[in-house]
């Protein structure tokens, strides 16, 4: 059908439409009026039927699908009422969409990228993720793109195509959560001291007994021992418990008389007027480094 | 009855050898109007405090460089006047509640109630139960705090809040609960007497063709109802566990366990257990 042919039938339909009876237009918006009525009902209907097995991500799809679609229905049977040929419009609309096909090539990547999206299930809504630099409760999945909420309150709307193509954190999917406290502390300790020292300060009633704390010497750096205590909470409690395990930690350190550590740089000046030397210490050498006659910085 | 606080020898008396008749926390809270009630038991110390229009509750946990043996502590119960509402706080207290009424005529009363969550229990000793074999335990379990008012409840606060622990995957189904150590003790003279802890009758038979090294116990406190006998010990059902080669049973004895079988209740179970004998032996260990 060439587009002369097209737009000989569209003007045809447009003269039936002005044709037709007062009472068949008055028909057809009561149709389409029914439609969107409906459809919302609808799709509140199976949202509250389905929200348990399905989750909100897919009830919300489906609602909007049933929604749409019953509207859908309704208004082809109003354009019926009005006497327009479907397939005449169906034609044009092919025409249409491959215009706007090329025209709207993000927005069809993203609406893709959203039914991927809702296949593979990597968050939900109501769940806390990480997306790139974002991080934020997740207020609604649409087919071009997600919001999220950020802590501080701003609405973030990122497309679905970047969804696809980034590292998403799901910070809420898993019930329990580890937190990794790392720490620098005197090189010199006793370390089956600073182990019982530190797990004892992860005796806490929010810090999980099972999966058992552990400590994890990480090695010697220009700050001292690094040392890793990681322990588990629920996840509602993690904020908390990290915040207590510090406190809790530096703590029960200081009563055991372990130093923390922390960069420290000295400078040492040969009086022969050589090269000066930098080294790094921790800051429980500086007694003796004070007491060496060659360091005067 | 008055003890020394954290006194560790009375932490290991043994049971039948002190007068326990100031044992008993629990009941209706008889308040002069102006007056704080203080009851300190175990690692809890719990005030009421009666105003003409309002109750204030405030509790704290005692730190363990307060007390050696917090857990040990036996209750103590004082009536004192309440300082004035401008005289600065003696000392800073965990949390406080107001509770305004009408009235402060209305009695509250002190209720004994089983841990919110199911409570994991740990051997604090490795402990082997040899194959066609079969103990029975002592458990003993944190109890909670309630303030009820009219039947209606208030407040609630645990007395020594255990750890948390979580039963079951780290990514996939379980359960949060608490984690709990027990010395296994077979022998009920040999228990403490804590009247702020459930004592549980664990009966573990293992009829499998093993050894069975007893790594932990889940028990499901909200399904347990509280009973006290008449030396104060407080009470839940017996827990039976039947351990064979391929499967675990579990169930709980309704009623009062045998060893107080004159034990009045105390407290009803917080939630009914899944209905059937299904649910009966996934409520009482997992």
């Amino acid at each position: 059908m060439d587009p002369e042919t097209l737009a000989q039938d569209a003007v045809t339909a447009v003269e039936v439409t002005t044709a037709v009876a007062p009472g068949s237009v008055l028909f057809a918006i009561v149709l389409v009026v029914l439609g969107i009525v409906l459809g919302r009902l609808a799709g509140r209907a199976l949202e509250s039927t389905l929200s348990d097995p399905l989750g909100s991500h897919r009830t919300l799809i489906l609602r909007r699908i049933t929604a749409y679609g019953i509207f859908a229905l309704f208004s082809v049977s109003a354009l019926h009422q009005l006497g327009i040929e479907l397939s005449v419009l169906l034609g044009a609309a092919g025409i249409l969409t491959v215009a706007l096909g090329f025209a709207s090539q993000t927005a069809a990547s993203n609406v893709v990228s959203g039914l991927f999206l809702l296949g593979e299930r990597p968050f939900e809504v109501g769940e806390t993720i990480r997306l790139a630099d974002t991080t934020g409760e997740v207020l609604s999945i649409d087919l071009l793109s997600i919001q999220l909420r950020t802590f501080d309150n701003l609405l973030v709307r990122v497309p679905n195509e970047s969804v696809m193509k980034s590292a998403v954190t799901n910070f809420t999917r898993f019930p329990i959560r580890r937190f990794d406290l790392k720490l620098f502390v005197d090189p010199n300790v006793d370390l089956d001291d600073l182990d019982a020292v530190l797990l004892s300060a992860a005796r806490a009633p929010l810090v999980l007994a099972e999966p058992e704390p552990i400590v994890i010497l990480l090695g010697f750096t220009e700050s001292g021992l690094e040392v890793q205590l990681s322990a588990w909470t629920l996840r509602e409690n993690f904020l908390e418990m990290r915040n207590g395990l510090h406190r809790d930690a530096v703590r029960a350190l200081r009563d055991a008389h372990i130093p923390l550590g922390f960069p420290n740089r000295v400078v040492s000046q040969r009086p022969s007027g050589s090269a000066t030397a930098i080294r790094s210490k921790t800051h429980r050498d500086d007694t003796q480094v004070a007491s060496n006659p060659e360091v005067t910085a | 009855m008055e003890t020394g606080a954290g006194d560790a020898e009375q932490t290991l008396q043994k049971r039948g050898e002190m007068n326990r008749a100031g044992a008993i926390w629990w009941g209706p809270l008889e308040v002069p109007c102006k007056s704080v009630h203080v009851l300190e038991i175990g690692p809890l110390e719990l005030q009421v405090e009666r105003h003409d229009r309002e109750w204030r509750i405030r509790h704290r946990e005692y730190l363990r460089e307060d007390l050696q043996q917090p857990d040990g502590r036996l209750p103590t119960q004082s009536v004192r006047p309440v300082r004035s509402l401008g005289e600065p706080p003696v000392e800073t207290w965990e949390r406080i509640l107001r509770i305004g009424m009408d009235t402060a005529a209305e009695p509250l009363e002190l209720v004994a109630q089983t841990a919110d969550r199911p409570i994991v229990t740990v051997p604090a000793d490795p402990f082997l139960i040899p194959p066609r074999g079969q103990v029975l335990l002592f458990v003993s379990t944190p109890l909670w705090i309630a303030i009820e008012c009219r039947n209606q409840r208030l407040f609630e606060v645990p007395i020594g809040r255990p750890s948390d622990t979580w039963v079951g995957a780290r990514t996939g189904p379980g359960q949060a609960a608490y984690a709990n150590r027990t010395q296994c003790r077979q022998e009920l003279d040999e228990v403490p007497f804590r009247p702020h802890r459930a004592l549980s009758p664990l009966h573990v038979s293992n009829r499998s063709s093993r050894a069975l090294p007893l790594e932990r116990v889940v028990i499901a406190m909200p399904y347990l109802s509280l009973y006290a006998d008449d030396d104060q010990t407080i009470w839940t059902e017996r827990v039976d566990v039947t351990i064979d080669d391929d499967k675990t049973i579990s169930a709980i004895r309704p009623g009062a366990p045998e060893q107080a079988a004159s034990a009045r209740t105390l407290s009803a179970r917080r939630t009914a257990p899944p209905s059937g004998r299904l649910g009966q032996m996934l409520a009482s260990v997992f």
